[in-house]
């Protein structure tokens, strides 16, 4: 069965997101601040980086972070970035102003963990701009999976890793409180979970 | 902001000589239980502690009691709409600095703060005056110092830029803190919507 590591950054008594252990995954918790300083072997499948994570403890851990990453590591990483913990991210940088308009989503490439959502999928109970309102500047050779308003914000997107493995980044609040309870089919957070593992462990990425 | 301290490695050295310190919204709640005495220590030698949402001030001071509740997001979409926020403690300075209109989001728990406490905005039940509790409070009874606790998480949604309120917020506490420890009003600490403030971003672990 397939392994995915949750990082967390506080308060132990509180259980990650529902979400992210109903994909079909044994998932393990472990603290930011416990895990290695230093390149290791990498033992999971997936590592989810949930929203509001402690970024300077993840600067901490750039040597252990860079080498999953070397080891085609797959990550899904949630939330705006203020200090970058892997090279190849950038600080958020937010729609000036927002209006509503430039709050709505759009779909940049076909993505099988988003294309069979409802429309709306990513509306907070009825709220708009809680998805996201900017993004982390995608990389070059990035794939935009969703863009916001007029500017086409990338909030979604992914990289893929210099040895299989894989980067999504979701810039915003978590990706679990979008269409992924007990009962939405399909499940987004549970997609995307088993997309990003099925991607990373593909031999060529490259059609 | 005089001096940013990274929660996890907090020392007494940090609060030194501090006129008053701030933890910041959504910090981690086993380490404000490790840094407990020290808090206190800095508050019985007269300093000014403002505890900031999704942190327990009840693990500083035993006096209060804090009540878990779901979280209210859609409140403002209500038909009329009403946060239950009601301004107490009028003559309070922060009600110079702050309209009851920017201390109010969804909700996060609520406090009962200790008695003597000045609530400056309790929680009541929408369109009523009955009281709940309180979303923050300032209290001077429990140490020789100062305790300010809000359930409110400004810092967190400033820097998640989909809730403006809070950036007011902060916007007009900060002033106020300067002002209430004597230290010059201008410049303003100045929090802009639409920037990702990296020492506000710090201050939150």
């Amino acid at each position: 069965m397939a392994r995915v590591l949750y990082l967390r950054s506080r308060n132990r008594s509180e259980a990650p997101p529902a979400a992210y252990a109903g994909a079909g995954a044994t998932l393990d918790i472990v603290d930011i601040a416990d895990l290695p300083d230093r390149r290791a072997k990498r033992r999971h499948d997936l590592i989810v980086i949930p929203m509001q994570s402690d970024e300077v403890m993840l600067g901490r851990k750039k040597a252990w972070l860079e080498g999953v990453w070397a080891q085609g590591g797959a990550f899904l990483a949630n939330d705006v970035i203020a200090q970058p913990y892997l090279p190849f991210l950038r600080p958020f940088v937010p729609i000036p102003s927002p209006s509503l308009a430039d709050l709505a989503l759009q779909r940049h490439s076909a993505h099988p963990a988003f294309d069979a959502l409802p429309d709306g999928f990513h509306l907070f109970g009825g709220m708009l701009g809680v998805y996201g309102v900017g993004h982390n500047p995608p990389p070059p050779g990035a794939v935009i999976v969703n863009t916001l308003g007029h500017g086409s914000y990338a909030i979604d997107w992914y990289l893929e890793g210099p040895n299989r493995g894989l980067f999504f980044c979701h810039g915003g609040p978590d990706i679990s409180a979008c269409h992924s309870g007990p009962d939405d089919h399909p499940n987004l957070t549970h997609g995307l979970m088993q997309w990003i593992m099925e991607q990373s462990h593909k031999p060529d990425l490259h059609p | 902001m005089d001096h940013i301290a990274y929660f996890r490695d907090l020392t007494p050295a940090d609060l030194r000589g501090r006129k008053a310190a701030i933890i910041a919204c959504r910090s981690d709640n086993d380490l404000l239980q490790a840094h407990a005495s020290l808090f206190q220590a800095y508050l019985e030698e007269g300093g000014f502690l403002i505890v900031m949402g999704g942190l327990r001030a009840d693990l500083i001071d035993p006096r209060i009691a804090y009540r878990e509740t779901p979280s209210n997001f859609q409140w403002f979409m209500q038909a009329k709409p009403d946060s239950g926020h009601r301004r107490r403690t009028p003559g309070h300075s922060l009600h110079r600095f702050l309209a009851v209109e920017n201390m109010q989001w969804h909700r996060h728990g609520y406090y009962l703060a200790p008695a003597g406490a000045d609530r400056l905005v309790e929680l009541c039940r929408p369109h009523s005056e009955e009281r709940v509790g309180d979303i923050l409070f300032d209290d001077r009874g429990g140490f020789k110092g100062r305790l300010m606790a809000t359930t409110l998480d400004p810092h967190m949604h400033h820097g998640g830029h989909y809730i403006p309120a809070a950036t007011r917020f902060l916007n007009g506490f900060y002033p106020w803190v300067r002002a209430e420890i004597g230290a010059a009003l201008f410049p303003l600490p100045r929090f802009e919507a639409g920037t990702v403030q990296e020492d506000v971003q710090h201050a939150t672990l």
